[in-house]
């Protein structure tokens, strides 16, 4: 049975996701969002990010990045930086640099 | 005599002192934009604007924040402003302004910058006006104040922007330009006759911004102090019940 705190998290994380990926979550029911936020879950957590805040980051970036992050084997550059010996909030700031980086060499592409 | 070495002013912020002389007839304001050219528009803008690249070595070191950020440190255009304050045509004051993410020296205060604080002195572009591109808007002495004040509330209140520089220094001049009222700064890349590379900083800028939305929203809602739930991994609970098992039987 879920904690109360856990029921928070997951009611505030599709709140959260529903809102920044529209267009992703629009055609998920309640029960396909839980799902799709426990794989983001696990892999946050076997990537180290245990906490509320750390965990949600996560998850919103694998989202960014479609699921680079809870690949079995994430790129070489995502890699570096989960296995690097940061803290996880480093780490998130480190993923949204790549994030940045990753969107501009797109942007001069086009 | 030896030549004195030119002296960075590394995190330290602007003096707006020199924004507070009255008005005065015969006084008129300028917003001058600068940008540093980028490597790929070296020639086209040695050509059409007359300018030229920036120095390999600026002289102070860049925040290490690993390759790629580096990358942009040094290979991407640095978007800052000058004001100016004139009397009769006649410079009285002057001053730069932009978006540094500069390391202090004191190990203690650069833990409290994490990256950026506004306001970096470009003494550099002091010393070699030449290389920059740039564009010069009139401004009214309210338009001038508003640039001040939103200057000063930075310093007071500085962002911490996680983002490639370049893409910080933008967005910093442009909402500058936006208090400023600047003819088309309220539109993205809407700032005229900028080189393209800005407006592709633009956009990046915009995204980090999106981006820099999302994780406020997390850090306001949820918290490190509690633990994220931990949820029933199927594949490996299967695994336990299969190990049980063998453990029982032998």
């Amino acid at each position: 049975m879920n904690r109360p705190q856990d029921n928070r998290f997951y009611h505030y994380a599709a709140c959260f996701l529903r809102d920044e990926f529209p267009e992703k979550t629009k055609a998920w029911d309640d029960a396909k969002l839980k799902s799709e936020i426990d794989k983001g879950l696990l892999a946050a957590h076997r990537s180290g990010f245990s906490g509320e805040a750390d965990a949600m980051g996560f998850i919103d970036l694998d989202w960014r990045f479609d699921g680079a992050l809870s690949a079995n084997t994430p790129d070489d550059s995502i890699q570096a930086v989960l296995d690097s010996d940061e803290s996880a909030d480093v780490k998130l700031d480190c993923l949204r640099d790549l994030y940045c980086a990753r969107e501009w060499g797109k942007m001069k592409n086009d | 005599m030896t030549e004195q070495k030119p002296v960075y002013s590394v995190t330290e912020h602007p003096d707006m002192s020199f924004a507070k002389v009255p008005h005065e007839d015969g006084m008129t304001y300028e917003f001058d934009l600068r940008q540093e050219v980028n490597p790929y528009l070296e020639k086209i803008f040695e050509k059409h604007h007359k300018a030229k690249s920036l120095p390999k070595d600026p002289s102070y070191v860049p925040p290490k924040r690993g390759a790629i950020f580096d990358y942009f440190f040094n290979h991407s255009g640095h978007v800052f402003f000058n004001l100016v304050m004139k009397k009769d045509g006649k410079e009285i004051g002057h001053r730069q302004v932009g978006f540094s993410a500069d390391k202090h020296p004191d190990p203690e205060q650069q833990k409290k910058l994490k990256i950026g604080v506004p306001g970096y002195v470009f003494d550099q572009e002091k010393s070699d006006p030449s290389y920059h591109f740039n564009k010069t808007f009139q401004l009214s002495r309210k338009q001038f104040d508003n640039v001040v004040k939103f200057v000063e509330e930075n310093i007071q209140n500085p962002p911490t922007y996680h983002w490639p520089c370049a893409v910080n220094c933008v967005r910093f001049t442009m909402r500058a330009a936006q208090a400023a009222e600047l003819p088309n700064a309220k539109l993205m890349g809407g700032l005229v006759d900028l080189p393209t590379t800005t407006q592709a900083y633009l956009a990046l800028s915009k995204l980090s911004e999106k981006l820099e939305k999302a994780a406020k929203k997390i850090a306001k809602t949820f918290s490190n102090d509690r633990k994220a739930p931990m949820p029933e991994n199927k594949q490996d609970l299967t695994r336990q019940i299969a190990n049980k098992k063998a453990q029982s039987r032998g």
